[in-house]
């Protein structure tokens, strides 16, 4: 099962690209890390993936479904994805509710199954009858991990997971990713975290104002400063800190 | 003029029967200094960014709290109850919130902080494009507000802070949604600040704040850990291992360390290290 992007190309506005001429596929089982400066598209790209933007030339097929001819609500069978803002996709009373509303929708005969384990892979059981606006930030944003999660659906994509988690998230969201890559979801990961997403990357995509300048193994991504340098971004000064003294990164 | 900010002993619980969110803080920030306050979430950074803006006094009338609170030559007991704006800005964790939903561009909602102050004045409009280009968003001056991305959405809310010139400005997780090149941009920016207003920063990381601040606060389940300067924070922070992402740089201070007279050396390396752009 892939994600296949064919020379792709959107635009909000007809005069103004957003995205112009990506191509890349995905299959499950792996974990596709997108990166990008501020505005390059990255959310855009996301957006495209289960057809709550459609292509404005260029072809996205998921799971052999075309995101032109499918709604929403019939691709999240194949893939779910989370907002940066969690207000914008939170939505009832109780986070168990929320967390059941995708594989109750998409009908999984094993819903009830894929609710439990999502509550324990994300430690929410306890927040389970707590209204989603009670939780902190940082437990709201993995909540909403927690409902793609649930859904069932080989891919997942997330838009920047781990932006305002402090350390106990973040080794949270380890332990799901790894659990995650481990079941053989596909994953797409919108981030600036390099330090935590980058070891798990099966390839990198880089986009700089829309366009895509590097697509790859991490570890070349690694090797020439010039490519991240050319998407107007660099290593963060830990990363860097740690090459310049020789020590390992991923 | 900067704002020193005094808190002395400061204890809050948002209901009489809730646990203390904050418990016997003291916190001193000289005029025109920078402190970082670092801390996992639910420490209580927010909270107590929200006591000295005047929020939490306005919004939790039900609260329960102790102590002593000083911004500038104004005193409260213990908290200001009206919002400070605009001796005090803060720019919050979740930047959307912050917009005002009212303005169609860029420039007009920056412009609409000083309409809403009375202090509009006819070079407001060069005022605003000058912070938009320091904030690196100037290209961004007619877009319509709910267009931008995340990183830019922030970078917005903190040029409606700035515009104002506040005594004092109150950053909560201010990197959160920024790429590296925003993050370094913003670095600047606060270090422009120094002397110019006193800034707060609230982390859960360290990499930001630690080659700004003049001061590490470490906060957790809303008491006070560790109080320093980032020197001493480098030389302790295997302590804090369990509540801030601090295992790498540790790992890195013990590199340092063999190759230096003593850990202490490590630690000027490290800082001077954090330091470089």
């Amino acid at each position: 099962m892939t994600i296949e992007f064919r020379n792709v190309h959107f635009a909000y506005e007809p005069t103004v690209p957003v995205l112009s001429d990506i191509s890349f596929d995905l299959g499950t089982g792996n974990f596709l890390l997108i990166l990008g400066q501020n505005g390059a598209g990255k959310s855009t790209l996301l957006k495209l993936l289960n057809g709550i933007l459609k292509p404005t030339g260029g072809s996205i097929l998921v799971a052999g479904c075309d995101t032109a001819m499918n709604s929403t609500a019939s691709l999240a069978r194949h893939i779910c994805i989370t907002f940066q803002n969690p207000a914008d996709q939170l939505f009832a009373s109780t986070v168990r509710r929320e967390i059941e509303f995708a594989p109750r929708n998409l009908k999984r005969p094993n819903a009830a199954k894929l609710v439990e384990e999502a509550l324990s892979l994300c430690e929410l059981e306890a927040a389970a009858p707590q209204h989603p606006y009670d939780l902190p930030l940082a437990q709201r944003k993995v909540l909403t991990v927690a409902s793609a999660v649930a859904s069932g659906s080989p891919f997942l994509a997330f838009d920047e997971p781990s932006a305002g988690l402090s350390q106990l998230e973040r080794r949270l969201l380890d332990k799901m990713i790894t659990s995650l890559r481990a079941n053989g979801r596909g994953l797409l990961v919108v981030s600036h975290d390099l330090e935590l997403f980058l070891p798990y990357a099966s390839s990198v995509l880089l986009l700089r104002q829309g366009m895509l300048t590097f697509l790859g193994k991490p570890e070349q991504l690694l090797k020439e400063k010039m490519i991240l340098e050319g998407a107007g971004l660099r290593l963060p000064t830990l990363m860097r800190l740690k090459k310049d003294l020789g020590m390992g990164l991923l | 003029m900067a704002a020193r900010i005094l808190v002395e002993r400061f204890s809050f619980r948002y209901g009489p029967d809730l646990p203390r969110a904050l418990a016997d803080v003291s916190l001193d920030v000289p005029p025109g200094s920078c402190c970082a306050i670092l801390g996992p979430t639910g420490a209580g950074k927010t909270t107590l960014l929200h006591a000295l803006v005047g929020i939490l006094g306005r919004h939790h009338p039900d609260s329960v709290h102790s102590g002593a609170m000083r911004i500038g030559k104004r005193a409260f007991t213990p908290l200001p109850r009206d919002v400070m704006f605009p001796e005090v800005g803060l720019v919050l964790q979740d930047p959307y919130v912050q917009l005002s939903g009212v303005r169609d561009t860029v420039v007009d909602e920056v412009l609409f902080t000083l309409e809403n102050l009375g202090i509009a004045t006819e070079d407001a409009q060069t005022r605003v494009e000058m912070i938009l280009r320091e904030l690196g968003i100037d290209q961004l001056a007619s877009r319509p507000p709910t267009t931008l991305s995340g990183g830019e959405t922030q970078r917005l809310a903190l040029a409606t802070m700035l515009i104002a010139e506040p005594q004092a400005l109150l950053l909560d997780e201010p990197t959160s949604a920024l790429d590296t090149a925003a993050t370094g941009r913003l670095q600047q920016i606060v270090k422009s600040l120094h002397g110019r207003a006193t800034v707060v920063i609230t982390d859960t990381h360290v990499e930001f704040s630690l080659p700004l601040a003049d001061q590490i606060v470490v906060l957790h389940q809303g008491k006070v850990l560790f109080a320093g300067t980032p020197r001493d924070f480098i030389l302790r922070m295997d302590r804090f291992e369990d509540v801030l992402p601090v295992h790498g740089w540790w790992e890195v201070l013990n590199r340092f360390a063999q190759s230096s007279a003593d850990q202490s050396q490590a630690a000027d390396l490290l800082g001077k290290a954090l330091a470089e752009p």
